[in-house]
């Protein structure tokens, strides 16, 4: 079988793929909050990812994400709900891809994934700052 | 539980550990109180004891596949049996540029060396394979042209097991007078061969995929009807002109006897590799979105399992799998991960590809393995699910 250019991933990946952020039920504080979502990537592509991000008076009290992809993207959208956390709803709390890329210290091959999940974070504000509030998320 | 230092070895595809009875042949062939002596220096008796090592290895392998000793000749390995194959007969006799039949799930060994040929201007028919991977003699008959040289089809596909009619096959080659060329590196000592029978001209064989070590390959070259192809490798003739090269004794021994106890062990390890396959098919199957890739059981090499799983990504599977040893056909280019073209070739979405694994289980693999690999793969599988997109937001 053809080799697989396997590489290895850097500590702050593995970390994030042991322990990925904001993943599960959403506590129950926060259910009464309301949700929006946005998405990024495609399924066919093997790289996409939806965020849900619960707010409150403009502020993202949580974050949860459903992530279909590699390790980069997988520790690309947890390192980011961890960072927009208690941030303000608004798109320049949200770090560029390349910022997160750094951040994680990816290979240039996958800083599109960190470029990705940025996406689907503004696309979630956009939703919200346009008053589209889908039904409340995972 | 496992001992979390012990990895469960599921790349029994990829290469085979050397078994030990195999080690004990081969250390008598090193060392300076060994038989270490050049093969070729037949002129004294450490030589020519060298020289019996090499032939009764040669006649070994000759044993497991039907076929008389002299038509083997020892190579570095499967790959450069596969290049002698396909440039020595594409480019035999400056017989000017040809045309070569095969098919899109060969192993790369083939492929590239089919597009080199391209390069240098023959041309190439790549056969579609069956959904289920197999090459239909009648797709081999209708691809020859009067200008075809050889065919080459695989006995076993190395990712998802498909065992090839090379019988059939080969009929159709003969009786059309074109030369046929099987990639055994997959089959040999898994399912039966028997040349004395098949209409199969050349074949490629692997040390290191039954048990041998590493560095070491055979090719098999018919004797009558003579097949005449040009050699790749020049510099003192041996192995009837084919393969120059001073012969790595304690390799060509150790291949030797892997062949040996494969043609022993034939019925013994595929009744062994079938029953563990199906454990770990069934155990893996109860998690549910989980899909055979290739062909049903009937026509697969018991040893070789590809399953795709919904709704994850192999790749990252894979890093969580720290305790087993399995492999994905995809790789990785650039930005994008290319989905193996062995599943895309035999038609499956890129995201079945994508989600796919291949598990190869081999003569050391025990069904305690078997029971601790699905107890992580399932729980990894799971815990990717978890995590993964919904159908719609909400």
């Amino acid at each position: 079988m053809a080799e697989s250019p396997f590489r290895p991933l850097s500590g702050a990946v593995q970390e994030h793929l042991a322990h990925p952020r904001n993943t599960g039920p959403w506590p129950t504080e926060l259910a009464h909050l309301t949700r929006v979502a946005g998405e990024a990537g495609s399924r066919t592509s093997g790289a996409f990812v939806r965020f849900y991000l619960a707010l409150e008076a403009g502020q993202i009290r949580g974050v949860r994400y459903e992530v279909l992809g590699g390790p980069s993207l997988m520790a690309a959208a947890s390192w980011l709900s961890e960072c927009i956390c208690n941030k303000r709803a608004s798109p320049d709390q949200v770090p560029p891809g390349m910022d997160i890329a750094r951040e994680l210290e990816l290979e240039r091959s996958e800083h599109g994934m960190a470029l990705l999940v940025e996406d689907a974070v503004l696309q979630v504000l956009k939703q919200a700052g346009n008053g589209r509030i889908s039904k409340q998320g995972s | 539980m496992h001992s979390p230092k012990k990895v469960i070895y599921l790349d029994y595809a990829a290469t085979t550990p050397v078994d030990p009875i195999v080690v004990e042949a081969m250390l008598p062939y090193l060392g300076p109180e060994g038989c270490f002596a050049n093969p070729a220096s037949v002129s004294h008796a450490a030589g020519r004891s060298a020289r019996e090592a090499v032939e009764n290895a040669r006649a070994q392998i000759a044993g497991l596949v039907g076929a008389q000793p002299e038509e083997i000749i020892f190579t570095s390995g499967a790959t450069e049996s596969d290049n002698l194959a396909l440039q020595g007969v594409m480019h035999c006799c400056h017989g000017g540029k040809g045309h070569l039949v095969t098919e899109k799930c060969e192993h790369k060994a083939i492929l590239d060396t089919a597009h080199a040929l391209e390069d240098d201007g023959h041309s190439v028919t790549y056969l579609t394979p069956q959904p289920d991977g197999r090459i239909l003699p009648a797709q081999v008959a209708d691809a020859i042209r009067e200008d075809t040289r050889l065919v080459s089809i695989m006995l076993v596909n190395n990712e998802i097991g498909v065992i090839q009619d090379i019988a059939a096959i080969g009929a159709e080659c003969r009786k059309r007078g074109v030369l046929f060329h099987v990639d055994a590196a997959q089959g040999a000592g898994k399912v039966p061969i028997n040349l004395a029978e098949l209409q199969v001209d050349l074949m490629s064989f692997s040390g290191h995929k039954l048990y041998g070590p590493k560095g070491i390959g055979a090719f098999y070259v018919r004797k009558s009807p003579e097949v005449r192809l040009d050699a790749c490798m020049h510099g003192g003739g041996h192995e009837r002109g084919f393969r120059s090269g001073t012969l790595a004794t304690h390799q060509i021994v150790g291949m030797g006897k892997a062949f040996e106890i494969a043609r022993e062990r034939l019925a013994a390890d595929a009744t062994h590799n079938r029953v563990l396959t199906q454990r770990l098919r069934d155990g893996l199957m109860k998690l549910g979105g989980v899909h055979i890739n290739g062909p049903e059981e009937a026509h697969r090499a018991g040893h070789i399992l590809n399953l795709s799983f919904d709704d994850i990504v192999s790749d990252t599977l894979l890093y969580l799998l720290t305790d087993v040893a399995v492999s994905t056909g995809s790789a990785c280019s650039s930005a994008s991960r290319a989905p193996s073209y062995v599943l895309k070739a035999i038609g499956l979405s890129d995201e079945r590809a994508r989600s796919s694994l291949r598990l190869s289980v081999g003569r050391f693999t025990t069904e305690q393995d078997i029971d601790h690999a699905i107890e992580h793969i399932s729980a990894a599988v799971t815990r990717l699910r978890s995590m993964a997109p919904r159908a719609k937001a909400g």
